[in-house]
């Protein structure tokens, strides 16, 4: 028997034994001190701040900077030593005064805290499907929001920043598919049991361990907020006994990783001539727009935190600011994150309360995408700037008229768009020990956001010339309260352990917006800062609004997990749920949840198989919603009309139906099943993780088109539809390669998934639909490229086939119905826009103080519509526009026309980021540790696809379609330094 | 054990479970209708529906495109097509996913549920106020000017007066819907005030008649069977209640200020503060249609404009540029900045043509200047905002002297019809009818002449038979079905209980 288990064994027994016995001999022993040191056993070096804990009681110390303790013990009792990635050593107290302990790394960290929503299990122990990465993982780089640290990192995450290198975008995060038509699509995000926080308002410094629960019966605790996952963040706390200032910095440059394939001035002309078009397209200059709208980016991140105390007051704070600029010139996101974490321990030991203040404050100057497609297309041969032709109106702007042609430096030179971010979090955890094994827990929490957004276009901007200058400001206000509260119940019987929760919880959220437009100002001085003087709000013109919001969501909630001998596990859950957003004949829902696991490892027919040190099979089942539905939906109420009735001479208002109601509005309901194993083989070096999963959502609501008469208006929000999703995920991580005297080391982890969807159903006997059309091009084509019909995958392409082109360059496609002519009925699938396999692939070496890491991403069979080919690949919009190079590959004859021939496969490995760390070895009293790193991220893209990335948006019911206004990837260079005092 | 069951005992307790909503920037429907104010503002939703009337994506897109007045051509350097919407209107290759018909339709049968909601609202009411029986009146008879509509371009419609009937509506046939339509108007019309300016923008006596008119005129297209003398008496009607009288300028009618036009005898009224339609969709912007890029310095104009729709050279070509004062309907030659210095572009004055390369051709698209322009209605020096002011003249009483004439000759009285006709022509600067004159042809193109751009043609292109012949950029049809545009295919998705129009794929 391999001596890893014999020792776990061993422990567990004694510990099961000693457990027994503490039941049976109650307190009645004698206290006295035992002290000792605890040591790095791979370094020979004292190990400060592990935890040591008599087991079963609140009694616990911590060790000092030289690894020194002392704790008052009682005969019998269990000392329980834990640190952070090392294995937890348990050992008994019989009459040593002296207990000296050898950490050792752990490798296989069966034991460490797998978070689950109110409160942790260990890794052994979980049933659902739950992933984590901590602090050790995170890659580095310039990642300004800690969800770019998941990218890569877990099976069935996908994790798109689908606005390319813009500064301001946002991610898009799926799980597991899509399972909803019109609803939210982002998991939730739990912070430090803060529920529904933004991710982004912390910095990734500032985390520990990132946990996602992906099935449902995991979420199912979380309700009506869980299909779509629950990310739990635990950010770093207070560490006593220690007294650390941290300071890290990074500096990244980026180059724009690829620019549309347009025609250069020279080329143009070349064109016109071949196309016998008239010269006087050639307007004579020779002008770049992509680069006279873009700019080479610099970011720059300063981070300091410090953390210290004792054991009963202790603390942490960090501040972080960064400045990222964009790849088009102007665009900018500036941010300042500060945080502050106190923990006090009173009453013996018995209270713990934890304080948390998170102020987080962003300033973002947007890039209109606009820009980007209007450089894209624009004629090559004109000048920047005016000529003696250009009509006054224009200013200093070179002009050509054309429907929707505008200059692009114009309209970038002109216009200002900017928004100020602040929020603010506060909780209080408070965790009263009752009795043993009682706890009750209540967390307090309150946010408050404030957005302001403000743009004004100058009076030559070229949309709208005769405004003179167009002012807006738009104030968001946001206010959430939420209490959490819950007793938590654990004890061992015998070989039985039970752990049991039951709480309520309360949240409220209220949202308040103000907006203001004027225009007609006298001179551009002012941009949006004094929007009453235009002279538009004189003459009726400006507008004004504001509105105010709220909703609620009240729960109960429990859950028992139960173990027998930790070889047979369960986990039970239940939520009762309500929102104040559903119908009111639906205002509380269900959400079960149940999954079992058995440890094979621990069964006696197992004992002499060696190479397993466990294994674990899981099947769970559980239900969650989705309420991300927007406020009101299913009330009947009246809002003031737009436009005012002329009566009698006067004008007076008009108040109209907000909309048709439903009162049987309600929740997506998503049922899921979870089957798979957690397998550690060879010496703990190989970890592999499977799961299975069928996840069935009904009650999709989405927007369906119903009679007017009877309605009132033609649209109705309502639950009707079925989606299936269907899929695998793989994650193997192992250690090939080490060498006893652990100079060197490798690391390699990979992640596989797959997923298939299906639209069951979307219409009913009231709600009907044959069919939706979406993907829709305007600007002169107005045609729809998606459809999604009952029984089809979402995500397919829909036109006609294209079969290559005749001698004369005109194309021909497949005639389905035979008869002449290429219609609608000749439309078939021509792709699907999501993969059929996502991967990653991360490894990491060590070598005595370097470190070298890299990670690869990929994306397998997925298809992506290239609209730029289908506008601008072929003469169509030769002369007042530019087109593709690739236009001069054939002899092209027809105008745009959307088929098949612009479907490209997507596929795509990406060298996503690259780091080599060095940490110095200094021996000085001041500081500790200094590391030292550099990273390339999205240093290159393996692909067929013939536009900028394939890497594009898969939300929403239109994924895939690569719009012409994409904002390019940039290829980022970082150096960053890493302090320790 | 005790303590548990305490504290969750407690936690139940002070626990909250109240879902109401609470509502902040809406009314609640059960906290309306309280005073006499509050049932004039729901019911005067009933007319700012109507500003989506003019929209090109409305039913006067619909309507005017489909006809020899206007088209959209595709044009170089601007390639405005819409996916082929105005090309199909106007060649009447038009099929039951037409997205046009599709908007025409919804707009006619909101505009149906918006009377019965409100009729339900009023029949619920326990205030009693003077004006409520004359309001209810008034939203009957707006809603029989919506089926007349509907019928006018669908035929066979799905019929409902009920607001409380939830179940889908039966289609009805064009002439069960015609007798209600007339009942509703006789029965009502009474209860309405005589003149259009004490009531303006609103259902009045002579509006409910001059429906009445239009649908006796049509009777005989629709049903086979005559109803001129009812036409006549129906003209009557509206004639002898004097309140009504034709302007001396014909475009006074069409001014930024045309209110004070004793001609126009129902109107939509625009406003660029008040009524602005408040979205896309419900502006009134011919300005932004027909004019082109640069015209906007000839005008004053500071919306951008789309140099889109313009007229067909052969119904320009019905007018007498030379002694026709309608003629300045159109704007067509070299153009001019206000200033009087030709109006530029690229350097080019641009000159606006009456022949037209072609409707769709990209190896021959439309010149950016062809097509003569719409300017029948005055453009505001200073225009902004996307919205004009001028009011939308949706019957005037021109069309009652004419519709009248056009009912005598049809009735072989065309001596009676002269002065009618005349009448109208008096201030044209053309010579007078005599009887013989008054050939069928001529009253058609009269017609057109007089209401361009009005919403009249279609109507008057099937009455006169001349819907399906070949015209412009359009060959003779092969049969009638296009007289009724088809039913959308997404109407009949929602309602089973609907037949398509004969001719059109089901």
């Amino acid at each position: 028997m391999n001596t890893h288990v014999k020792r776990n064994f061993a422990v567990i027994l004694f510990t099961v034994i000693m457990l027994v016995s503490s039941v049976y001999v109650g307190y009645a022993q004698q206290k006295r001190t035992v002290s000792g040191k605890v040591v790095e056993a791979a370094s020979n070096t004292p190990l400060s701040g592990t935890t040591i804990n008599v087991k079963g009681t609140n009694s616990a110390v911590i060790s000092d900077v030289d690894g020194n303790f002392s704790i008052t013990v009682t005969s019998g009792d269990v000392l329980v030593f834990y640190f952070m990635g090392y294995a937890t050593q348990e050992i008994a107290v019989s009459n040593q005064s002296q207990i000296d302990v050898f950490m050792v790394e752990e490798i296989s960290r069966l034991d460490d805290l797998v978070v689950i929503g109110y409160g942790t299990t260990t890794k052994k122990e979980v049933t659902g499907s739950v992933s984590s990465i901590n602090s050790d993982d995170f890659k580095s780089g310039n990642i300004t929001d800690p969800v770019q640290l998941l990218q890569g990192q877990i099976a069935g995450l996908n994790i798109i920043r689908a606005d390319g290198g813009d500064p301001n975008g946002s991610f898009q995060i799926q799980l597991r598919g899509r399972t909803t038509m019109s609803g939210g699509t982002s998991p939730l995000i739990v912070i430090d049991g803060v529920v529904g926080g933004s991710l982004s308002d912390l910095s990734p410094n500032e985390i520990q361990t990132i946990d996602v629960l992906k099935d449902g019966s995991a979420a199912a605790i979380y309700g009506t907020r869980a299909t779509n996952g629950v990310i739990l963040v635990t950010t770093k706390k207070a560490t006593s006994g220690t007294n650390k200032l941290e300071f890290s910095s990074y500096l990244a440059l980026q180059t724009v990783d690829k620019k549309p394939d347009m025609l250069t001035a020279d080329e143009f002309r070349a064109a016109l001539d071949k196309y016998g078009l008239s010269n006087s397209s050639d307007h004579g200059a020779s002008t770049d727009w992509f680069d006279e709208v873009t700019q080479s980016p610099v970011t720059q991140n300063y981070e300091l935190s410090s953390s210290g105390g004792t054991r009963a007051l202790s603390y942490r704070a960090g501040i972080s600011w960064t400045k990222d600029q964009g790849l088009v010139k102007k665009s900018s996101k500036e941010g300042l994150r500060t945080r502050v974490n106190v923990s006090q321990m009173l009453i013996n030991d018995r209270l713990k309360l934890d304080y948390n203040a998170t102020y987080s404050t962003s300033r973002s100057v947007y890039a209109d995408t606009y820009i980007l497609r209007q450089a894209m297309f624009h004629n090559p041969t004109e000048p920047v700037y005016a000529d003696e032709n250009t009509p006054a109106q224009y200013g200093n702007y070179y002009y050509v008229g054309a429907m929707e042609y505008y200059n692009p430096v114009a309209m970038l030179e002109q216009f200002d768009d900017s928004s100020l971010r602040k929020q603010f979090t506060g909780s209080i955890n408070a965790s009263l020990s009752i009795i043993d094994g009682l706890k009750f827990n209540t967390l307090l929490s309150f946010t408050e956001s404030s957005d302001r957004y403000g743009h004004y276009y100058g009076k030559y901007y070229p949309i709208g010339i005769g405004n003179n200058g167009y002012a807006e400001t738009y104030n968001n206000h946001g206010k959430y309260k939420s209490l959490e509260s819950y007793l938590d119940y654990s004890a061992s019987f015998n070989d039985h352990r039970i752990q049991a929760i039951f709480g309520y919880s309360y949240s409220e959220q209220w949202g308040e917006s103000y907006d203001a437009m004027n225009y007609k100002f006298d001179n551009d001085w002012f941009s949006f800062y004094n929007i009453g003087a235009g002279a538009a709000l004189k003459d009726g013109l400006a507008s004004m609004s504001s509105s105010k919001s709220s909703s609620k969501l009240i729960s109960f909630f429990g859950r028992v997990m139960y173990n027998y001998k930790e070889k047979y596990l369960l986990t039970a859950s239940l939520r009762h749920e309500g929102s104040s957003r559903f119908g009111s004949n639906h205002k509380w829902g269900l959400f079960p949840g149940l999954s079992v696991g058995w440890r094979l490892a621990n069964e006696p027919f197992m004992k002499n198989v060696e190479w397993v040190n466990d294994i674990k099979l899981r099947a769970g089942f559980g239900v969650t919603g989705n309420q991300e539905i927007g406020n009101y939906q299913s009330l009947a109420i009246l809002r003031k009309g737009s436009s005012n009735f002329y009566y009698n001479g006067k004008w007076i208002s008009t108040y109209e139906p907000g909309r048709n109601p439903n009162p049987d509005l309600r929740w997506e309901k998503k049922q899921e099943f979870n089957i798979g194993f957690d397998a550690v083989v060879f010496d703990n070096r190989l970890n592999v993780s499977f799961d299975f999963y069928n996840r069935r959502t009904t009650d999709l609501l989405y927007t369906y088109s119903v009679p007017v008469p009877p309605n009132l208006y033609s649209s109705k929000f309502a639950n009707v539809g079925i989606i299936d999703n269907k899929g695998i995920e793989l994650t193997v991580s192992g250690t090939p390669y080490v060498t006893k005297t652990k100079d060197f080391s490798w690391n390699v982890t990979g992640t596989l998934s797959h997923n298939t969807n299906k639209l069951v159903r979307f219409s009913s006997d009231i709600y009907a639909m044959d069919a939706l059309n979406l993907g829709y091009f305007g600007d002169d084509l107005k045609i729809y490229t998606m459809r999604i019909e009952e029984g089809w995958s979402l995500g397919n392409f829909y036109g006609p086939k294209f079969l290559g082109f005749d001698g004369n360059g005109g194309a021909k496609y497949e005639d389905l119905d035979g008869i002449d002519g290429i219609t609608e009925a000749d439309y078939q699938i021509i792709g699907n826009a999501y993969p059929d396999f996502l991967f990653s692939l991360q490894n990491t070496f060590t070598y005595k103080n370097f470190d070298f890491s890299f990670l690869l991403r990929g994306s397998v069979g997925n298809d992506v519509l290239n609209q730029t080919r289908v506008y601008y690949e072929g003469p169509a919009y030769l002369g007042t526009k530019n087109i593709l190079k690739s236009s001069l590959d054939n002899d092209y004859t027809e105008g745009a026309y959307y088929s098949s021939r612009f479907i490209e496969d997507g596929s795509y490995l990406k060298l996503d980021n690259v780091t080599l760390g060095y940490n110095l070895a200094i021996k000085s009293p001041y500081i500790s540790k200094l590391r030292i790193y550099l990273t390339g991220q999205n240093l290159f893209t393996i692909t067929g696809y013939k536009g900028i990335d394939p890497e594009i948006s898969l939300s929403g019911l239109q994924p895939g379609i690569d719009w012409y206004d994409f904002y390019p990837r940039t290829k980022t260079f970082v150096l960053g330094v890493k302090v320790t005092f | 054990m005790k303590k548990i069951l305490i504290i969750v005992f407690t936690l139940s307790i002070f626990s909250c479970t109240n879902l109401d909503e609470t509502i902040y920037s809406s009314v609640p429907s059960d906290k309306f209708f309280t005073t006499e104010e509050e049932f004039l503002m729901s019911a005067g939703r009933v007319y700012s529906h109507l500003l989506g009337y003019t929209h090109y994506y409305n039913i006067w897109g619909t309507i005017t495109v489909s006809t020899d007045e206007a088209l959209s051509p595709f044009r170089q350097f601007n390639q405005w097509d819409d996916g082929g919407v105005w090309r199909d209107l106007h060649a009447h290759t038009f099929t039951p996913d037409h997205d046009n018909i599709y908007q025409t339709w919804s707009f006619l049968f909101t505009g149906i549920s918006l009377c019965n909601q409100i009729l339900y609202e009023f029949s619920q009411a326990t205030l009693d106020f003077p004006v409520k029986e004359n309001m209810i009146a008034e939203i009957k008879v707006m809603r029989a000017w919506f089926y007349f509509n509907a019928i006018d371009l669908f035929g066979n419609v799905p019929f409902t007066t009920d607001f409380t009937d939830i179940s889908v509506p039966p289609q009805k046939s064009r002439a069960e819907i015609f007798s209600f339509i007339e009942e509703e108007l006789k029965e009502n019309a009474g209860l309405l005030p005589d003149s259009p300016s004490s009531s303006y923008g609103r259902a009045t006596k002579p509006f409910a008649y001059t429906v009445l008119a239009k649908m006796y005129l049509n009777h005989e297209k629709w049903f086979g069977t005559p109803k001129w003398q009812e036409t006549v008496n129906a003209c009557d009607s509206v004639i002898n209640l004097g309140t009504l009288q034709l302007e001396g300028d014909y475009f006074t009618n069409f001014k930024v200020n045309n209110q004070p036009s004793k001609e126009n005898i129902f109107v939509i009224v625009y406003d660029k503060v008040y009524a602005n339609g408040g979205n896309w969709a419900r502006r009134f912007r011919f300005h932004q249609l027909t004019l082109h890029w640069e015209s906007i310095r000839t005008f004053g104009i500071l919306d951008e404009t789309w140099n889109g729709f313009c007229t067909s050279q052969s119904f320009f070509e019905t007018f007498d540029l030379a002694n026709d004062y309608r003629s300045n309907t159109w704007l067509y030659g070299p153009q001019y900045e206000a200033t009087g210095a030709p109006l530029l572009w690229y350097g080019w004055q641009v000159d606006f043509t009456p022949q037209i390369n072609s409707l769709f051709d990209m190896s021959n698209p439309a010149g950016h200047n062809q097509g003569v322009r719409f300017a029948k209605y005055e453009y505001e020096n200073g225009l902004q905002g996307e919205c004009m002011s001028n009011d939308y003249v949706v019957y005037r009483y021109a069309d009652i002297l004419m519709m009248k004439g056009e009912a005598l000759v049809r009735q072989g009285n065309a001596n009676l019809a002269v002065p009618l006709f005349n009448e109208v022509r008096s201030r044209t600067g053309l010579l007078d009818y005599v009887a013989s004159d008054l050939t069928l042809d001529e009253i058609y193109d009269e017609r057109g002449r007089e209401f361009a751009w009005e919403g009249s043609r279609r109507q008057d292109m099937i009455r006169f038979g001349k819907w399906t012949a070949a015209r412009d950029f359009k060959p003779t049809e092969a049969d009638n079905h296009t007289e009724l545009f088809p039913i959308p295919a997404r109407a009949r998705t929602n309602n089973s209980n609907l037949n398509q129009n004969p001719g059109y794929p089901n």
